[in-house]
C-alpha cells in the first residue's frame, strides 16, 4: 500500500518533470534548426521565424506527446466506447490517487491530531462528523476537477487523435 | 528540387526510428536529419510526428532516453534502443517485409 502510494506520487512528479524535459527537447530541436539556417545566411529573426513555421508549433508538437494517451481514447472510442465509458475512466484514474491521499491525510491528522488537544475548546480533534465533512468536501472537489479534463477527453476528435501517427 | 516527396505509410516511422536507432543513440534533430539524408530527400517528418512516437517508443521501452551534450555542446535528449527495442525491430522489419512482399506480388500478377 505505501509502496503504491509512493510510485503514485513518484510518477505524478515524474510527469512535471517530463513537461520540462520535452520543453527542452523541443527547445534543443529548434535551438538547432535556426543555427542550420544561420549559417546558411539568413538574418537570425527571420531564421526565427522559419524554424518556428518548419516546425509547425511548439504547442502544437508538445500537445501531440502529451496526448500520446489521447490515441487510446480514441480507439476505444472508434471500437465503440461510449462517452460515458471514456469519462469514467479518466476519472476513476484521478479519483484513485484522490482517494489515498485522503486516505494517508486523514491517518496523519488522526495521529497528528492528539498533539492539538489541549488548543481545541468544546471539540476533539477526532471530531467524527468534522472528519466526515472535510472528507466528503475534498472528494467533491476532486471529483469536480477530474470531471472537466475527463469530458474533454471525452470530446476527442476521432479522426485527429487516429491520425497522429 | 524536382524529386517528388512520399508520404510516410502509416506506422513506418517507429520502424524507421528503430532501425536508425540500432546504429548508435541519436537525438530527435539526428534522427529527423538521417531520414531526410538517407532517402535522399524523399522521405520526411515532421518534429509534430517524430517527437511523440519517439516519447511512444520510450514508453513501451523500446527506447531509452538520456541527457547529454551533444557535438555543439548543448544538452541534447538522446535516444538510443533497449534489448526490447531489439526484438521489437526485428519483428516490425518481418512485417514490414511480409507487406512489401505482398503488395509486390499483387502488382506483379494481379
Amino acid at each position: 500500500m505505501i509502496r503504491r502510494l509512493f510510485r503514485r506520487v513518484r510518477a505524478a512528479l515524474g510527469s512535471t518533470a517530463s513537461e520540462r524535459d520535452l520543453r527542452d527537447e523541443l527547445q534543443f530541436h529548434l535551438d538547432r534548426q535556426i543555427e542550420d539556417l544561420v549559417r546558411d545566411g539568413m538574418p537570425p529573426h527571420e531564421a526565427r521565424a522559419a524554424a518556428l513555421r518548419a516546425f509547425g508549433g511548439v504547442e502544437q508538437a508538445k500537445e501531440a506527446c502529451r496526448d500520446a494517451r489521447t490515441r487510446e481514447i480514441g480507439v476505444r472510442m472508434t471500437l465503440g466506447a461510449p462517452p460515458a465509458d471514456v469519462i469514467r475512466m479518466v476519472m476513476g484514474r484521478g479519483l484513485k490517487m484522490v482517494l489515498l491521499g485522503i486516505a494517508a491525510g486523514a491517518g496523519a491528522a488522526l495521529l497528528l491530531g492528539r498533539g492539538i488537544e489541549g488548543l481545541l475548546f468544546g471539540i476533539r480533534a477526532d471530531d467524527p462528523p468534522t472528519f466526515l465533512a472535510v472528507v466528503v468536501l475534498l472528494t467533491l472537489v476532486a471529483a469536480v476537477a477530474s470531471y472537466l479534463p475527463a469530458r474533454r477527453a471525452a470530446g476527442v476528435d476521432l479522426i485527429s487523435a487516429l491520425r497522429q501517427d | 528540387m524536382g524529386k517528388q516527396k512520399a508520404d510516410l505509410l502509416q506506422g513506418t516511422l517507429e520502424l524507421l526510428v528503430l532501425r536508425l536507432l540500432r546504429s548508435g543513440e541519436m537525438n530527435g534533430w539526428d534522427i529527423m536529419q538521417r531520414i531526410r539524408l538517407v532517402s535522399g530527400d524523399i522521405l520526411s517528418v515532421t518534429p509534430g510526428a517524430l517527437y511523440p512516437a519517439l516519447h511512444r517508443l520510450e514508453e513501451r521501452g523500446f527506447v531509452a532516453a538520456g541527457w547529454r551534450a551533444s557535438d555543439n555542446n548543448r544538452r541534447a535528449k538522446f535516444y538510443s534502443l533497449t534489448a526490447a527495442g531489439r526484438k521489437q525491430l526485428q519483428a516490425e522489419r518481418q512485417t514490414w517485409a511480409r507487406f512489401t512482399g505482398a503488395v509486390e506480388a499483387l502488382l506483379r500478377d494481379a
